[in-house]
């Protein structure tokens, strides 16, 4: 792409932030379901900028299955971007309908965390809670939307038609750290739908990430629950390096020190939403290359 | 697609020059590979391994990582509640 279609590709994203302001501004102010992620950290930046700090509260919903290392990262982008942001504890693993595992489980966690903001908005006078969902979140399984539905939460970048690509442009053009920030969905979304959350697997899964990170590994990477068995996703371009023997066993030995007796690396790599494939509820497209699903 | 047999991609993966084993689990197929097997380590063979475990009705291929020198594992341990 040459300087002119930069300038212009660039004039269209400012147009549509400016889309997003008027948005917010209609609004007035806003309770933001806030995870640190590419698009929550995104979407509590705009609003600040639009609405003023004293019109915005980010939120964060706190558990077991919200990696640390995302937590950190949401408290750094709060703190450096003026964002006022509020801890609130959940507990969706108290939830049996959760802890089982099933494959609406996201509506489950989302009902919880939505049921304690929702009132929370209403007490700060906030006039409404808004989430960080992309247009491109629309075409993937995603049942925890239903339970924003229910709860009358909105989301402002799916409906203007954010993909995840423009909202790391954006957050690159604002100088948000978070621009090509690996997304971490929650940790519960590496163990296959009907094997039990329990927050000893999640420790284990989170464990075994932590160590790959420690090994150089950047980029989207999952530690797969398989049992006793971890099976690991790489960026599909690291894989072929991953197998060559004495980095292959610096890998398996990380991941084993956090509990798994066996480690399988995946050929194909990291896939988003890879376990919805496995059971059965979203269809394997053959004709897709490795790694090109927006991370989520 | 065929229906599901990891025998069959075993084999497959044989003729494809590429010395391992498979087990299943669901759709996922766990290929543990011979001493000094690392043809997967090319692009092309790898391409073509994932090709043929769809082929062969598995979603997900991966490659046990084993320890040098570690003795077969309880192939009973990958459970699900």
């Amino acid at each position: 792409m040459d300087h002119e279609q930069n300038r212009n590709a660039e004039a269209v994203l400012r147009e549509k932030e400016r889309g997003l302001v008027l948005w917010l501004r209609a609004h007035g102010s806003a309770l933001i379901g806030f995870s640190g992620g590419v698009d929550s950290a995104y979407l509590a930046c705009v609003a600040v900028d639009a609405l003023g700090s004293a019109n915005v509260l980010a939120v964060i919903g706190k558990s077991a299955s919200y990696p640390e290392a995302q937590w950190a990262a949401a408290r750094d982008v709060a703190r450096r971007f003026a964002v006022p942001v509020l801890e609130v504890d959940t507990d969706e693993l108290a939830d049996p309908r959760y802890a089982a595992n099933p494959t609406n489980r996201c509506y489950f966690c989302k009902s919880e965390l939505w049921s304690r903001l929702a009132p929370l908005a209403r007490d700060c006078g906030l006039a409404c809670v808004v989430d960080g969902s992309n247009a491109d979140d629309l075409s993937d399984y995603r049942p925890g939307a239903r339970a924003a539905s229910e709860w009358g939460v909105l989301s402002p970048l799916a409906e203007l038609g954010f993909t995840k690509a423009e909202i790391r442009e954006l957050s690159r053009l604002r100088g948000l750290p978070t621009w090509r920030q690996p997304s971490a969905p929650c940790l519960s979304s590496r163990i296959p739908y009907g094997t039990a959350v329990t927050p000893e697997r999640l420790r284990r899964v989170e464990a075994a990430e932590a160590a790959l990170r420690s090994l150089g590994i950047e980029g989207d990477l999952r530690v797969r629950y398989h049992g006793d068995l971890a099976r690991v996703e790489l960026p599909a371009g690291d894989v072929g390096r991953w197998l060559a023997p004495d980095a292959a066993e610096r890998l398996r030995a990380a991941v084993a020190s956090a509990g798994f007796s066996r480690v399988a690396l995946d050929l194909r790599g990291f896939r988003s939403g890879s376990l919805n494939v496995l059971g059965g509820v979203r269809t394997d497209r053959p004709d897709a290359a490795p790694n090109e699903a927006p991370a989520a | 697609m065929s229906a599901r047999s990891a025998e069959e991609l075993e084999r497959a993966l044989r003729e494809l020059g590429v010395r391992c084993s498979v087990e299943a689990y669901d759709a996922l197929a766990v290929a543990v590979l011979e001493p000094g097997e690392r043809r997967l380590e090319a692009d092309n063979v790898r391409r073509r391994a994932i090709e043929l475990a769809r082929t062969h009705g598995f979603s997900h291929l991966a490659v046990e990582l084993r320890e040098p020198g570690h003795a077969p594992t309880n192939r009973a341990s990958l459970s699900r509640d």
